[in-house]
């Protein structure tokens, strides 16, 4: 349905002469991807204002955004699968993040989710792959976005805000739980020649 | 009028969609859960030829 309404605004932006025929599938594209990718903030606006906690929900999605924008990880092949798993996801770490109440020890784990996030990232897709440049330049992005997070998330323990480190350990333990299926995928066929 | 008022609009969602493409196509993926299949047009957003 994204879909075609994406190719329907295309179409209206070559009619209106704004953008070229040549150009119908590039903006096709933008369209779609960028009503994707606002997705998971109007998701986590309308959960938080549902659930009473828009802030929280806000904070916990915005470090997901902006990490997994460069780390790359699991993506479903149809976008309807897509919105269910991500408002999913999202409610069920919105609750999590409400109903935990100490930060230590979820930061320790974020720590080590960091560690994986940074030694596994980039993941590309089958749908865009990365060139070795790209690759390079992405994980160094990745490095710096997710010692900044982690470096807020100590900040925040520090200074006894423990519902916002809470937030952020789980925004970055749900970036590096989604790299774990292609992660598996990439290392089971190494086991089992290990194995062998 | 309201032709040109609809023209102005789509010059500004195409301008703005050019923005989106030259950040989609400087990182690894997109946010959400899908990908969807990146056009050849894209290359030319990137800072990496």
């Amino acid at each position: 349905m994204i879909q075609k309404c994406a190719n329907a605004a295309a179409g209206w932006l070559i009619r209106c002469d704004a953008a070229a025929e040549e150009d119908r599938e590039l903006y096709a594209y933008a369209i779609h991807s960028f009503l994707l990718s606002f997705s998971p903030l109007l998701l986590s606006l309308a959960l938080g204002i549902g659930m009473g906690c828009v802030w929280q929900s806000l904070l916990l999605t915005f470090p997901f955004m902006v990490i997994r924008k460069f780390s790359g990880g699991y993506h479903a092949k149809h976008s309807g699968v897509c919105l269910f798993s991500s408002c999913l996801l999202l409610y069920l770490c919105i609750r999590l993040s409400l109903s935990i109440t100490q930060g230590q020890a979820l930061a320790c784990i974020a720590a080590g989710a960091s560690a994986s996030l940074i030694h596994f990232s980039p993941i590309d897709n089958k749908n865009r792959r990365l060139s070795t440049e790209e690759h390079r330049c992405y994980k160094k992005i990745t490095f710096f976005l997710v010692a900044v997070f982690l470096l807020l998330d100590i900040l925040c323990l520090t200074f006894h805000l423990d519902a916002c480190s809470i937030c952020i350990s789980i925004s970055i333990l749900l970036t590096a739980g989604l790299q774990l299926p292609c992660i598996a995928k990439k290392l089971l066929p190494h086991i089992e020649a290990f194995q062998k | 009028m309201k032709k040109n008022l609809s023209k102005m609009a789509a010059r500004k969602i195409t301008s703005a969609m050019n923005v989106f493409l030259r950040i989609d196509a400087n990182s690894t993926s997109c946010i959400t859960l899908h990908q969807p299949k990146a056009p050849k047009g894209l290359s030319k957003f990137r800072r990496t030829k």
